[in-house]
């Protein structure tokens, strides 16, 4: 019908014009990335390059060593991610589907974990870390990012929702817990499972405070690190900064156009129909 | 099943990779003691004094050198640091690796300080005066004082500008070395000083008559701008008096600790608000700081007040537009002695249980302070040379050459007398913020000057106490 | 074989298993812990982490502790008293309330109705889904510095661009809305990809039979949409609740607490206490009053579960 191709036109166009505003700031600073230092607080402001320049680039790469401290924020990221994936899922599985003594009080626990403010925690983990001799390796680094408790949260609530009849249909063919777990629990998860493993990666890659301080030799440090070194806490020089902060975007946002159209997939809806 | 399987071997993968690769680097230093160990072997085997260095037997003594500097004064470290590597130390076997460390860069140290982690502390690290108090009664501190008036030593106290040593020194011993110092400046614009006819305003009152007309006759939007915190003010307490005047009790701290303000007992802070309050009630004065460098560099503003470090910076924006200068901060009193305080850091030096490290990091440091460091400020940061001898050399004169206005805050600091230093002030951060909100309520005309000197001496009065009540001295 | 839903009562043996053979009990044993070795390696590494520092903090919480962490004088409760006496601290705590009502309910509501926008796959649905979610890529220090830039009131795009003079940081009343835009702008970005998630696993045959039933978009919204995600809600909400009520990292880029400490949060200043002046025993009892509050706000969230939270 007309009207509705229309009206499909128009939320295409709606909705196009929408990012663009949400991407916003991002282009922005992609843009100033590209400027001198004198076209980025001008009278009247610059949207775009006057004279576009890769100097912030070049001064990027070869004022920190950004490749290496990329690469380990992904080794980092990567480690914690397939991590906080492999314990949140066992952990919700054991919160939805099991009947046990204290569970309302583990969850609880796992909770609150959330609340306890990080900063307090630093020093002590620190010590930890140090005492166990991990500090300057990539096990220090993932040590405290291993788990998290949000992913077992969202994966509770994820398997909630399951139809009783899966449930059911699973204890006729006579499962084994197990069996159940990875034959069907994780297959048809798969959305949630990317959308945990991506916030996971994120998340990770865009720590700072920890990876900075339980290292201190410049090979592992991680591209957060990398991109506060580019930063003039005096005068506010942006370019560089700006550039570092466009390259460290464009791994995770590979990492999401890669994974998007799983994500987005939509979760299963009444197995019993498969 | 696959999946699972997959993120599993994938996860071990990953992990087997990781510690290997790192294993593979740092093998001998991952956070054990097995590096020292080996080094305290060597240099143990012979009881010789502390001078010694290892380089006899041909081992290569590693240094950790822990700054926080970031952007263009990181590259100019490291190529200080290169240049160490590669002459004195390459002759007395000394390597030292720069690590940054998040601004203000203690939070690493005061972690290892609390378990007295020696393998996780650097032998030479880079603090800013707040930080001073963390080390000052360390016993792993290594004072400078002990190195810098022995007899071999290449750096003596009078090759320093006198304030950098009276600002590093505490009941007069050197507990750290200056080594990156800036000092307050006036910035102003030639142009439109010429376009009303006035010269470099000497004192505040001078100051506070050109701002309206700056306004009224050029195309400046404000005849000063200028934040106030607990730096500037500062600035404008040290260099009163014909000697100097100190903001704190305690010699500002340099003499004992500071434990409360002096400023406002020796009339230093009246004298200054009713003078200052003539800048404020011309009109013409913008009490907040925004993207000063570029407002100025536009010529927004007829004069901005900041810091000398800076001065590059500004050059490059300016680019030519238009002529300016920089200049001593206006003062309060025409017969005071002016100048301004050095302001920055300095390296202090830990003892982390090893005799050759310690003289190491000694030659280091006064490497660091030589002339030939020192003049790497000027090319590209605005850092004034610590070493009175910087002078002498052809790349000094050739910087000054290209940009003249670098000699300025020099002089500016010989002007000033050895009482002009930054105070030792504790829980800075606080009594910073209490200074800064007062200031620009003052300069915002929502206080008036009685009220923002009973703001002051109020709030820093409860800093101090909630310090020392967390922290008493015993 | 062994039934599905492990349970420790036992009911669940209902293929009738001997209790006297040694083999037996033993899986029997097995069966009741398995819940629990499922969840090992969660608490291993919470109580290693999380939940040992944090008895240790509550406990240090009673001291006066010096800036190396050593106890010096047990004073009780008088710390946690002296810190809610402290004016600086009670803004942090307003402030922080003030904060979360801002951001919360509004990026969830942002989220929900842009996952409703791109629920339907048209031709160019790849480049605003992506679009709407990279918020959710950018770290917030990051985003702080970019923002910074477009808040510069002077030179800065957002006044000169439309011609205003809003001193988006430096005015005291609304400083703190500066600030919660920002993280509207990142949280939207999170909560828009999760409810997309959500909003198209609704049954199409539910929506279908709706709108044959003539009911309107609205009523689908209140009656289908809301209902059916809110589980994905649920989590988003109580998770955000906890980051609001944690967040520093914005105010320390770009305000440090001010001006005039109206941007000041609880975190900030367990932050300053920690990092400018070592002063851990100003720093422990804040944070273990933050969890506090942040544990109240949660539960009643929790709250809200049981009544508007609906599982299949």
């Amino acid at each position: 019908m007309k009207t509705k191709k229309l009206w499909d036109v128009f939320v295409q166009l709606f909705s196009t014009l929408l990012a663009l505003v949400i991407l916003f700031p991002i282009l922005y600073a992609f843009s100033v990335s590209l400027m001198e230092q004198k076209a980025v607080l001008a009278k009247p402001p610059n949207l775009l390059p006057p004279k576009v320049t890769f100097e912030n680039y070049v001064i990027a790469f070869t004022r920190t060593t950004l490749w290496r401290y990329m690469l380990n924020s992904f080794i980092v990221a990567l480690i914690c991610s397939i991590s906080r994936m492999v314990i949140a899922t066992m952990a919700a599985f054991a919160f939805s589907f099991f009947e046990f003594r204290g569970k309302w009080f583990l969850f609880a626990l796992t909770l609150s974990t959330i609340m306890i403010p990080p900063d307090v925690l630093i020093v002590s983990n620190f010590t930890t870390i140090s005492r166990a001799g991990l500090i300057n390796t990539y096990l220090g680094v993932c040590s405290i990012f291993l788990v998290s408790a949000t992913n077992i949260f969202l994966l509770r609530q994820h398997f909630l929702t399951f139809a009783k009849s899966l449930k059911e249909a699973a204890y006729v063919d006579g499962c084994e817990n197990i069996r159940f777990f990875t034959r069907i629990l994780l297959p048809v998860s798969k959305p949630i499972l990317t959308t945990v493993f991506l916030s996971s990666f994120v998340s990770v890659w865009n720590q700072y405070v920890w990876p900075m301080l339980v290292t201190n030799k410049n090979e592992l440090r991680t591209i957060q690190v990398g991109i506060t070194m580019l930063k003039d806490r005096d005068s506010s020089i942006f370019g560089p900064v700006m550039a570092g902060v466009i390259v460290a975007l464009i791994p995770t946002v590979l990492l999401f156009l890669m994974f998007q159209r799983r994500i987005v997939a939509g979760m299963m809806t009444g197995a019993v129909k498969e | 099943m696959n999946m699972k399987k997959m993120a599993g071997l994938l996860l071990a993968a990953s992990i087997a990779a990781g510690l290997s690769a790192c294993g593979g680097q740092d093998g001998n230093d991952t956070g054990s003691t097995t590096a020292d160990a080996g080094q305290t072997t060597v240099a143990r085997s012979g009881t010789e004094p502390a001078m010694e260095t290892t380089s006899g037997r041909g081992e290569t003594v590693e240094l950790t050198f822990w700054h926080s500097m970031d952007s263009v004064f990181a590259e100019i470290t490291e190529k200080q640091i290169r240049l160490f590597n590669e002459t004195v130390g390459k002759e007395k076997g000394i390597r030292v690796t720069g690590v940054f460390q998040n601004w203000p860069g203690t939070d690493a140290l005061t972690a290892a300080m609390s378990t007295d982690d020696i393998a996780n502390m650097p032998d030479v690290i880079q603090l800013y005066g707040e930080s001073v108090s963390i080390v000052r009664d360390y016993d792993r501190t290594v004072w400078a004082e002990d190195y810098i008036s022995g007899a071999d030593a290449t750096l003596k106290k009078e090759d320093l500008i006198p304030n950098t040593v009276a600002s590093h020194s505490i009941d007069g011993k050197m507990v750290g070395v200056p080594w990156g110092i800036s000092a307050l400046m006036l910035y102003y614009n030639q142009d439109y000083l010429e376009q009303i006819g006035s010269e470099v305003p000497r004192t505040i009152d001078e100051m506070a008559k050109i701002l309206p007309e700056l306004v009224a006759t050029t195309d400046a939007e404000y005849g000063l701008n200028v934040r106030i915190n607990e730096f500037e003010l500062e600035n404008w307490i040290a260099t009163q008096g014909t000697d100097g005047t100190y903001f704190g009790n305690n010699e500002s701290g340099h003499a004992g600790y500071m434990t409360e303000l002096a400023c406002d007992k020796n009339d230093s802070l009246k004298k200054f608000l009713d003078e200052w309050e003539k800048v404020v009630k011309s009109g013409a004065y913008k009490p907040i700081r925004d993207s000063i460098n570029e407002e100025f560099a536009q010529g927004m503003h007829g004069m901005v007040i900041m810091t000398s470090s800076r001065i590059p910076t500004i050059a490059g924006l300016v680019d030519g537009s238009f002529e300016w200068g920089v200049a001593p901060i206006p003062v309060v009193d025409a017969a005071d002695v002016g100048g301004a305080y050095p302001s920055g850091s300095g390296l202090f030096m830990l003892d982390r249980d090893n005799e050759a490290s310690k003289a190491a990091a000694w030659e280091f440091v006064q490497f660091m302070a030589s002339p030939e460091a020192q003049v790497m400020w000027l090319e590209g940061a605005g850092y004034i040379p610590v070493n009175l001898r910087t002078a002498e050399l052809d790349e000094y004169k050739a910087a000054i050459a290209a940009e003249s206005r670098l000699q300025v805050p020099y002089d500016t600091l010989m002007m000033a007398t050895e009482k002009v230093v930054p105070a030792y002030v504790p829980n800075s951060s606080t009594t910073d913020s209490v200074i800064k909100d007062a200031m620009i309520a003052f300069g915002e005309g929502s206080a008036t000057k009685d009220e923002t000197f009973q703001a002051i001496v109020e709030g820093c009065e409860r800093a101090f106490a909630d310090y020392y009540r967390a922290n008493p001295i015993n | 074989m062994p039934s599905l839903i492990g349970s420790v009562t036992g009911k669940s043996l209902k293929r009738g298993a001997s209790m006297n053979n040694n083999p037996k009990s033993n899986r029997r044993l097995l069966r009741s812990l398995e819940p629990y070795l499922w969840l090992t390696p969660a608490m291993i590494l919470f109580a290693v982490f999380t939940f040992y520092p944090f008895l240790e903090t509550i406990y240090k919480s009673f001291f006066i502790v010096n800036a190396l962490g050593n106890l010096k004088r047990f004073v009780w409760f008088e710390n946690y008293t002296y810190i809610l006496k402290d004016k600086l601290f009670v803004k942090a705590v307003v402030n922080t309330l003030w904060y979360t009502v801002l951001t919360v309910p509004i990026s969830k509501v942002f989220g929900m109705l842009l996952a409703l926008l791109a629920n339907k796959r048209r031709r160019t649905s790849a480049f605003y889904e992506a679009a709407f979610a990279v918020p959710m890529a950018m770290a917030s220090s990051v985003t702080a510095m970019i923002f910074q830039l477009l808040y510069v009131p002077s030179l800065g795009f957002l006044n000169g661009f439309f011609g205003w003079n809003v001193q988006w940081l430096n005015n005291p009343k609304i400083a703190m809305i500066s600030i919660a835009v920002i993280q509207i702008w990142l949280s939207t970005g999170y909560a828009f990809i999760f409810m997309l998630s959500a909003v198209r696993s609704v049954p199409h045959d539910v929506i279908e039979s709706a709108r044959l039933d003539g009911a309107s978009g609205f009523r689908q919204l209140t009656k289908i949409y809301v209902p059916l995600t809110s589980p994905t809600m649920f989590y988003l909400i109580i998770t955000d609740l906890a980051f609001s009520m944690m967040m520093m990292s914005l105010v320390n880029v770009l305000t440090d607490g001010g001006p005039q400490n109206s941007t000041i949060t609880i975190m900030q200043y367990i932050y300053k206490q920690i990092s400018a002046t070592g002063n851990y025993t100003n720093a422990n009892p804040a944070a273990i009053i933050a969890f506090i509050l942040t544990l109240a706000a949660s539960m009643l969230g929790f709250l809200w579960e049981k009544k508007g939270v609906h599982y299949q």
